[in-house]
């Protein structure tokens, strides 16, 4: 029986750590791209929030990987963090090491053990596919959070330059970089939100306008003294169904209407720009946006992804689930 | 410290039922056990001078689970004595010993037991009894002034006071069209919305050509906000027939502008197709607080095959309410 190391990534895991994730995730998928150090890089070493990642060794190879990317949360008035579980795997030969419960669940749970709890990442979440959520709640006790409700809509005619589009007291701007003023709309917006992750321009500029994957567009709602009064993150991509405009983020306080007529146009006429036919986004139910977007239309799809949490301080799936915002761009599915 | 015999296994009477499970009236525990005694399994867990220290009850739900006839269990009631761990710990094992006794594979154990628990419960169940989240559930609601039924339905809608025979082969019907419902006959859906102890329920037929094509049972209910709602307890339309759908919305919207109420609101599986189709009639999707939870006990029907297959209206999730349905 091989000898394993359970323990946290060390730099030079990288090269072998990236084999085994492109031997893994290619096995028997033809259209599977594999990952650049680049893509890596951004994924796990230029996350803002830190870096979560255990390997398994086998004589200096890593044939298993239990990962996640951190994200800054004001949970309840309290600065925490939570984590997303994601990239985990184990190599085929070595699944059956250590017998039961098995390698890919024992580098799970030396990670949970050393990065979760009071002090740590006090939740972490996921949108696993059934077999994983299986395995999840055999092991690592994750929990529905929700059985996740999509919003989708056709594109419709209409306008399609949202840089041409404005209210009387509103012009429309595509952002290269997100800046500070952001931290001030994220304050007001998240007034009611129990849990968020912080959508501040660090967050921001990582997760949109430094990823290597996707090309996102973030588009602000600015007013004639200056200040920024709502924003939105887009792309257009395959996703459920091919050409599908996503509304990754939504950034809009909920009683400043003037700002969420114009970007929601100004997102159709993006979308329509990008060539897609339908669109889709994500807001959780008890928020006010998941009503207003289905007076404009949106409507309302069951999905088959579960979102999923797993406790581990004093924050339960039901709290979650009835204050926690989160949107597309919490994902790692688009 | 006292300390709990054996579980006890005996049948429990109505009148045993209404003295342990106090939340709920005798009046309901009548009409569970229904006429012929058998509508209630409980289990309880009993100290040695024969006090009840913690005990779980379940309607027996017939149904239809792939064809085959079943029992599904829809747990009503859950009480315990103590409080802290020793509460827990007598729960547990009366909750076992309930699965142990009544679960199992179909037709001699109910292949399913369900509910929407406290979340007292919940936390017991979830951490120590391997019940499952099946669906976080949302509610479709119109107000009135917004329903846009966009061509009246062909069917002719009229008001009883029971359900006819017919209704037997329209559920019929409808169970052909689902992996998993609940089968109610006439009898049983009489004894669930006429006489209840749960308030007063309109029942609407929709007949085509005179021949039945869907009911709809709905009663008045109090939105957060305080006004009366039209809460509509069981929806019944086979083969998402859309124009009996409408003909039903439209006699039913006639019927609670009469009665001065300013929205309805109704329960389904987001998976049903009726689900996406309402809401382009002007319902709107809201969270609610219901968490439909189950525990199984064959192994292949899993949360999500029940999340894409159990065809169920409110009344088979909750008895009374509707204060669950707003957040």
């Amino acid at each position: 029986m091989s000898d394993y190391t359970i323990r946290p990534f060390r730099q030079s895991d990288r090269d072998s750590l990236l084999a085994c994730f492109n031997l893994v995730f290619g096995e028997n998928n033809p259209e599977f791209r594999p990952r650049t150090a680049e893509e890596w890089s951004w994924a796990f070493e230029q996350n803002p929030a830190g870096q979560r990642i255990w390997v398994a060794d086998c004589d200096g190879e890593v044939v298993a990987q239990y990962a996640g990317y951190p994200y800054r949360v004001r949970c309840d008035g309290e600065l925490v963090t939570f984590s997303q579980i994601l990239d985990s795997f184990a190599h085929p030969d070595h699944r059956r090491g250590l017998k039961r419960p098995g390698l890919f669940v024992q580098t799970g749970l030396d990670y949970l053990e050393a990065t979760t709890g009071p002090g740590k990442d006090v939740v972490t979440f996921g949108w696993p596919i059934e077999e994983a959520n299986r395995l999840g709640e055999r092991y690592f006790n994750y929990e529905v959070v929700r059985t996740q409700l999509l919003l989708g809509r056709p594109v419709g005619e209409g306008p399609t330059d949202p840089l041409g589009l404005a209210s009387e007291s509103l012009k429309v701007e595509q952002q290269e970089r997100v800046t500070d003023e952001v931290d001030a709309l994220y304050e007001r917006c998240s007034q009611g939100w129990g849990a968020s992750v912080i959508r501040d321009s660090t967050y921001l500029n990582w997760r949109y306008l430094d990823n290597p994957f996707f090309e996102y567009r973030v588009f602000g709602a600015r007013d004639a003294s200056g200040t920024l009064r709502g924003l939105f993150v887009a792309r257009t991509g395959d996703w459920l169904t091919p050409d599908v405009g996503l509304l990754m983020d939504w950034l809009v306080p909920y009683d400043d209407h003037d700002a969420a007529d114009v970007l929601h146009e100004a997102f159709l006429a993006s979308s329509r720009a990008d060539g897609a036919q339908s669109l889709v986004t994500l807001f959780p139910e008890w928020c006010h946006w998941f009503g207003h977007f289905q007076s404009w239309l949106w409507t309302a799809y069951p999905s088959d992804l579960l979102t999923v949490g797993r406790q581990a301080h004093r924050w339960d799936m039901d709290y979650l689930r009835e204050n926690w915002w989160y949107q597309l761009g919490e994902t790692d599915l688009v | 410290m006292t300390r709990a015999a054996a579980l006890e296994t005996e049948e429990f009477s109505r009148a045993e039922c209404a003295e342990l499970f106090s939340e709920r009236s005798p009046a309901f525990w009548s009409w569970a056990f229904g006429p012929e005694e058998d509508g209630v399994v409980a289990r309880v867990c009993r100290d040695e001078e024969g006090r009840v220290l913690a005990g779980l009850a379940a309607l027996r739900v017939p149904a239809l689970v792939e064809g085959q006839e079943a029992s599904l269990l829809q747990v009503v009631a859950a009480y315990s004595a103590l409080s802290g761990l020793q509460r827990e710990g007598r729960f547990v094992r009366v909750a076992e010993d309930f699965a142990r006794s009544f679960g199992g594979t179909a037709p001699d154990g109910a292949p399913l037991a369900y509910g929407v628990p406290t979340r007292s419960i919940w936390r017991i169940a979830k951490e120590r009894l391997s019940a499952k989240v099946m669906r976080t559930q949302d509610v479709l609601r119109v107000k009135l002034n917004r329903l846009q039924l966009p061509a009246s339905g062909d069917c002719q809608v009229e008001e009883v006071a029971e359900f006819p025979s017919e209704v037997d082969a329209l559920k019929l019907r409808q169970s052909e069209q689902s992996a998993i419902v609940c089968r109610h006959t006439v009898r049983a859906l009489n004894q669930r919305f006429v006489g209840t102890p749960f308030g007063e329920y309109r029942i609407a037929l929709a007949r085509r050509a005179g021949v039945l094509v869907g009911y709809a049972v709905f009663k008045v209910g109090q939105t957060e906000f305080g006004q009366r709602a039209g809460v509509i307890w069981d929806w019944c339309v086979p083969g998402s027939d859309a124009l009996a759908g409408l003909s039903l919305l439209d006699g039913l919207a006639a019927r609670a502008r009469s009665e001065l109420i300013s929205e309805l609101a109704l329960v389904l599986p987001d998976t049903q197709p009726d689900w996406v189709a309402l809401q382009k009639v002007g319902f709107r999707v809201h969270g609610s607080k219901l968490v439909v939870a189950a525990r199984h006990f064959p192994r292949q029907l899993t949360m999500r095959w029940l999340y894409h297959n159990f065809c169920y209206s409110l009344s088979d999730l909750v008895l009374e309410g509707p204060g669950e349905l707003y957040e």
